[in-house]
């Protein structure tokens, strides 16, 4: 596979049955980089590999994983149709995490990924230290630009220039693209699993009912959770001034939505960044996230200690 | 902490320094010469300088007509504005001969680093804007929080006012820190400059005149041109006087020709996030500069 940097990180395990591609390096407290889309997407696939261009940054200050998520880059699919959507890929990192048993975790989710990250610090709290939101467009209740930006891209779909166009598109600069990411996602384009992710996703019913419906059916849960109780860890949240998908404006009702609960929420806006700001602000990015994850413990300690009833 | 003096054109100047090697860092306080309901000063910034002073030399500055900086002459009517105030730091600056310089200004302080910048990015190695609506576009609220204010200029009552509209938690202010500003306000050169630019005096005559064109100029420029280094914006969620809008306006405008600008927001805090939120404050300024220091 090239000259993929993470190649020589790369690791399975079967988790519930499912033979899961991770990478993994670095010692210190855990982080674990989560990806974007989901299976079966007609014009993009995604892997652990989008984090390429940070991983190493990571792993020499953390034991840094990035796992593939189900169905996508070289993680297998499920055994049956019904097996595939919103609910069975949370219910993956779940596991995944679960049976790695070194959490709990900083999440650090880039916009489906970051999704996840914020439910699982809902439903299982015990397994996450703090979560950071990357362009988490999927969690805002804001507009998304992709069906603009991203309609019509050149045929056939999934094809090298159609991937490059799709993702250039998704970047502030066009410049912003790893090459690296551009040969992995061709490859990972062409595996079999890639391409019964498709077929099975390809029924448009089955797409509205197991990714769509179950997807903005957890998203109303999860924003009656900030209304009424705020994500239960220290919160990151870091996007791209200019990112053509998913609206500045985004980030900022993020914040308004995160900040009230939580008082350990921040924001960190990158100028000359687009949807992938790991891609195109490498070194400000790994700085901002890694020395926020470095102070959750005793952010977390401080707030802790506020809650606590005054002394008279 | 150790008090130092320097002449700067026959002002005798006050700084507070701590620490040695590396790059420096200045910190320049906000508030406006001669204002009787709070007091701001290089004392304000006393923890992030021994905090700093652990890596590099740290230093914070009173300006121009502030805490125990000299005032400027009566005759000089500059030295009364803002423009007065950049023109002593940036003197300052080249009297102390120890730059290039991390420069962090918040509040008025903001408008003061960012000028400076523009003006002499010789002596600046980076910029840290915190919570300033001086030097970013839109509605400010502080004048109107003093406008309200009905106690007795130089009061407690007058001080406790003020902060419990600028704090999201006003027991942040130590009581130790609130009698540090009110010793201030009762000095004799203090009380001369409030009575300077006291109602019908200089602060209507030419301060706010004169800050309010040179707002704009400088709104103009940053349009047009770049400010020539690394740009770190620290603002807090809450601040009710620099509210988070014009912090994002101000990352919008420098943005448009500096791809190095960040903009890192923190929550629970009023106008002074150095203050209320210590922490992630010092983390975002510490990881800015060695960023800097480090060639990136």
């Amino acid at each position: 596979m090239g000259t993929d940097p993470m190649r020589v990180y790369a690791e399975t395990m079967a988790v519930d049955g499912i033979e899961t591609r991770f990478y993994r390096a670095g010692h210190g407290a855990p982080v674990v980089l989560l990806h974007n889309g989901h299976s079966g997407m007609a014009n993009e696939v995604h892997s652990a590999r989008m984090w390429a261009p940070v991983f190493q940054q990571f792993a020499s200050n953390f034991h840094t994983i990035a796992p593939d998520r189900l169905g996508q880059g070289e993680t297998n699919v499920p055994g049956r149709p019904e097996e595939y959507g919103h609910d069975a890929s949370v219910n993956h990192v779940r596991a995944f995490l679960r049976r790695l048993d070194t959490g709990p975790y900083h999440l650090v989710g880039h916009d489906e990924g970051a999704f996840i990250a914020a439910q699982i610090a809902f439903d299982a709290p015990e397994l996450v230290a703090s979560v950071t939101l990357v362009a988490a467009n999927s969690l805002t209740p804001g507009s998304d630009r992709r069906g603009i930006v991203l309609q019509n891209p050149p045929l056939p779909l999934l094809s090298r220039q159609s991937l490059r166009w799709t993702f250039e598109n998704s970047c502030h600069s066009h410049l912003g693209l790893p090459v690296e990411w551009l040969n992995a996602a061709e490859e990972i384009a062409a595996l079999p699993s890639t391409q019964t992710a498709l077929s099975v996703m390809a029924d448009e019913d089955r797409l509205l009912a197991q990714q769509t419906a179950q997807w903005t059916t957890t998203r109303s849960r999860i924003h009656r959770l900030i209304h009424s109780e705020g994500i239960p860890c220290p919160t990151l949240i870091v996007w791209g001034l200019n990112d053509p998908i998913a609206p500045i404006e985004n980030a900022k009702y993020l914040m308004e939505l995160l900040a009230v609960q939580q008082r350990d929420t921040e924001l960190r806006l990158l100028n000359a960044a687009g949807h992938y700001p790991h891609w195109e602000q490498p070194e400000a990015f790994t700085q901002a996230v890694m020395s926020f994850i470095d102070q959750v413990p005793e952010l977390a300690a401080a707030t802790h200690a506020r809650s606590l009833p005054r002394e008279s | 902490m150790q008090n130092h003096f320097i002449d700067v054109d026959g002002i005798r100047t006050r700084y507070l320094a701590a620490g040695s090697g590396k790059c420096p860092v200045v910190f320049v306080h906000g508030g406006t010469i001669g204002d009787a309901g709070s007091a701001s000063s290089a004392d304000d910034f006393l923890p992030l300088v021994e905090a700093c002073g652990a890596t590099r030399q740290a230093i914070s500055v009173d300006r121009l007509g502030h805490g125990f900086t000299d005032n400027p002459p009566d005759h000089d009517l500059s030295g009364w504005t803002m423009a007065g105030s950049v023109s002593h730091f940036i003197r300052f600056l080249e009297e102390l001969g120890a730059g290039p310089y991390h420069l962090v200004g918040q509040s008025r302080g903001g408008y003061v680093v960012t000028r400076a910048t523009l003006e002499r990015p010789d002596l600046v190695a980076s910029l840290t804007i915190g919570d300033s609506n001086t030097v970013a576009p839109g509605g400010a609220r502080n004048e109107g929080i003093h406008l309200r204010n009905p106690h007795p200029a130089g009061s407690i009552e007058a001080m406790e006012f003020t902060t419990n509209l600028y704090y999201f938690d006003p027991s942040t202010l130590s009581r130790e820190l609130a009698q540090k500003k009110l010793d201030l306000l009762a000095t004799p050169k203090i009380r001369a400059a409030i009575k300077r630019m006291g109602p019908g005096g200089y602060r209507v005559k030419h301060y706010l005149p004169g800050l309010l064109k040179d707002r704009e100029e400088l709104f103009m420029r940053l349009r047009s041109e770049p400010l020539k280094r690394r740009v770190q914006i620290i603002w807090a969620f809450n601040d009710p006087t620099a509210p988070i809008e014009m912090g994002y306006n101000l990352f919008e405008l420098i943005s448009l020709h500096q791809p190095h600008c960040s903009m890192h927001v923190v929550n629970q805090s009023g106008h002074s996030a150095y203050r209320e939120r210590f922490q992630p404050f010092m983390r975002v300024l510490s990881t800015h500069l060695e960023t800097v220091d480090n060639g990136y």
